[in-house]
């Protein structure tokens, strides 16, 4: 983190209304309340294939959200969502068919699943980079066996049937509000110490730690929330989709919600959400055969990994940069590559 | 009992193999290849078909594994290249790449599994109280052949001095002369070879199908970390290990969770001993 784009920069009284903070906090949450409604509607008015895609890019992004604390803010790549994700849908309708009341279910789901995040942090918060990622991926797998595995609870590979919990009126509502409260939810930790904590880790944990970071307990903690996410979205995910199975959250999926946030913008507020509708929002409208797709976003992943590492969003908002006129900038935090790969704003 | 260690054995051999080609790459590169498996389904395919289409056998596994070193060059010369200074954006570029690899071969042969039959399928081999279908005999000796002619590389001439060199410490090597681009491609040449090697020899035991290295991918990773980075001769150690306690797993207490005591294994390396059972001091694994 360089000292330049932390520092308030002074800039000339009236500039802009934006700059003053608490102008922008609610500018911020007036979009995100926005986005929601936005949400809401496309969720009740969009038909069939396109109503699907809305639906999967809604739920992703709730997920995605989660992993975005974790990779996104503190650059540790979590290959364990889909694991989280199907962890809430499963014990939510195990639970459900049990006979507990469904707002009974999906708090035990989200407990359940926080606590395995908590787990899995205790044991690979302390490992390094590139060894958290093999950590995770190799327990995506052990999770998508015991789906495959332990038919009495889970069916199996063909999966099994969803009670109704939620009415599915409700689904949809509380499907757009859980968007944007996970957006409000993910604006705040950015802005409070644990961001701030994260985002020293992801540029360099040697010196964070040097400097007092607690980086474990760090990683731990941003590991458990993106667990809680993951299990709220896949409670969600259940409800609405009536039938769940294992295929729904392997470690490819995974892969998806790590790309996903490549793809916005690591630890932006709206990669989820960007990432989402190409990742899988954008294979359900152009039919084009599951394989061929999929090659597209590696192919997209790829040259957005090394054309733009700030993600889509990250360039989008370099390309508003460069036509805005003459704003106040610090030296060295303009639109050079060397810092714009990794952005400290958080937009 | 006897079966179940050479059981072990067979498993081990193929993580091995699959695991040196991970751990060089990592070595002088820094990059975790989960492209890796990709490469390794492909290759499979290419021998399916080159058998199909009337090839004699010793072709068509060449023709596999020639696949394998092609198509791991070429995800370097292509994508890894032009992140060699950003380690960050490693996982990254992997991942992207093993969608391309995977659902490449999805397009082009579809998801169901194919079956690839080799002359020594029928073969069985009796030691004892032991048996062992020639399928698996063969991989144990080609991943012993191509391990120990590997070894010899590394150990006996310029060029695998050099790429010891740079997995050592790369600055150091460069301000060495070393030319540091050659060896970046000569080590996924490598790892691709043996990609290559363990896609035609584990084929025939299972399937070809486009996921079908995803958990040996995995239980590979974990070898390269019980033995320590940059290691072949860690790599094979722990190779065999896993091997062993993934097979007395699923011997005595479930075979359906096979990989998953590999996954048991891990943590248990990662609690006790963060630094890997052999590693020489370097990296930090945690």
């Amino acid at each position: 983190m360089t000292s330049t784009t932390v520092a308030p920069t002074r800039r000339p009284a009236g500039t802009s209304l934006l700059a003053r903070p608490l102008v922008r906090h609610t500018a911020a949450m007036l979009g995100i309340f926005a986005l929601g409604v936005v949400a809401y509607l496309l969720l009740t008015n969009l038909q069939g294939q396109q109503g699907q895609a809305c639906l999967l890019v809604v739920l992703w992004t709730v997920s995605v959200t989660g992993l975005n604390i974790v990779q996104g803010l503190g650059g540790y790549p979590s290959l364990a969502q889909a694991s989280f994700y199907g962890g809430g849908a499963y014990i939510s309708t195990i639970a459900l068919n049990k006979g507990m009341p469904m707002v009974l279910a999906a708090v035990v789901a989200v407990a359940a699943v926080t606590a395995a995040g908590l787990v899995v942090g205790l044991v690979f918060a302390r490992t390094r980079g590139q060894y958290f990622a093999i950590g995770t991926l190799f327990f995506g797998a052990v999770i998508t066996l015991v789906l495959n595995n332990a038919i009495d609870l889970t069916g199996g590979p063909n999966g099994r049937p969803v009670d109704l919990g939620f009415a599915p009126s409700t689904t949809l509502r509380l499907l757009a509000a859980s968007m944007s409260i996970g957006f409000v939810l993910f604006y705040v930790i950015s802005r409070m110490r644990l961001g701030a904590r994260l985002l020293s880790i992801r540029e360099d944990e040697d010196l964070a730690e040097h400097l007092g970071v607690p980086t474990a307990r760090t990683k731990l903690l941003a590991l458990t929330l993106s667990a809680t996410f993951g299990a709220w979205a896949g409670v969600l995910l259940a409800q609405y989709n009536g039938v769940i199975a294992p295929s729904q959250f392997t470690f490819g999926q995974s892969f998806l919600m790590f790309v996903a946030i490549g793809l916005g913008g690591y630890g932006r507020l709206l990669a989820p959400l960007v990432g989402s509708f190409i990742v899988i929002g954008l294979p359900q409208l152009i039919n084009v055969g599951p394989g061929t797709s999929q090659i597209a976003v590696g192919i997209i992943f790829i040259v957005v990994t090394l054309l733009l590492p700030g993600g889509i969003i990250g360039g989008l908002s370099l390309v508003f940069e460069r036509f805005r006129p003459s704003r106040p900038q610090p030296p060295g935090a303009s639109g050079s590559p060397d810092q714009a790969h990794r952005p400290v704003v958080i937009s | 009992m006897g079966q179940v260690i050479v059981n072990g054995i067979f498993l081990g051999s193929l993580f091995a193999v699959v695991a040196v080609g991970l751990t060089l790459i990592y070595g002088v590169m820094e990059v975790p290849n989960f492209a890796h498996s990709g490469i390794i389904a492909l290759s499979a395919y290419v021998t399916f078909s080159a058998g199909q289409h009337g090839a004699p056998f010793v072709l068509a596994a060449a023709a596999g594994i020639v696949t394998g070193g092609v198509l791991s060059v070429l995800t370097e010369l292509l994508a890894y290249r032009w992140v060699r200074d950003n380690p960050a954006a490693a996982p990254a570029i992997a991942l992207g790449l093993l969608l391309i690899l995977q659902n490449t071969a999805l397009r082009i042969y579809g998801g169901e599994g194919k079956a690839l039959d080799v002359p020594y399928s029928q073969a069985i081999l009796r030691v004892g109280g032991v048996t062992l279908s020639g399928v698996k005999v063969a991989l144990i000796v080609l991943a012993a052949v191509a391990l120990i002619f590997l070894s010899l590389l590394l150990s006996r001439t310029a060029l695998g001095r050099a790429v010891r060199a740079v997995a050592q410490d790369r600055e150091a090597a460069a301000m060495m002369g070393i030319p540091m681009q050659r060896q970046f491609t000569l080590a996924f040449l490598i790892a691709g070879l043996l990609g290559g090697v363990a896609a035609v020899a584990y084929a025939p035991t299972f399937q070809v199908s486009p996921y079908m290295a995803d958990e040996i991918l995995l239980s590979a990773f974990v070898v390269v970390i019980l033995g320590g980075l940059g290691s072949v001769l860690g790599a094979v150690a722990g190779g065999l290990l896993l091997g062993l306690v993934e097979s007395l797993g699923s011997a005595y207490i479930s075979a359906s969770y096979q990989s998953a005591f590999g996954f048991v294994a891990l943590v248990i390396i990662l609690v006790l001993r963060p630094a890997g059972l052999l590693s020489s001091a370097g990296r930090r694994v945690a």
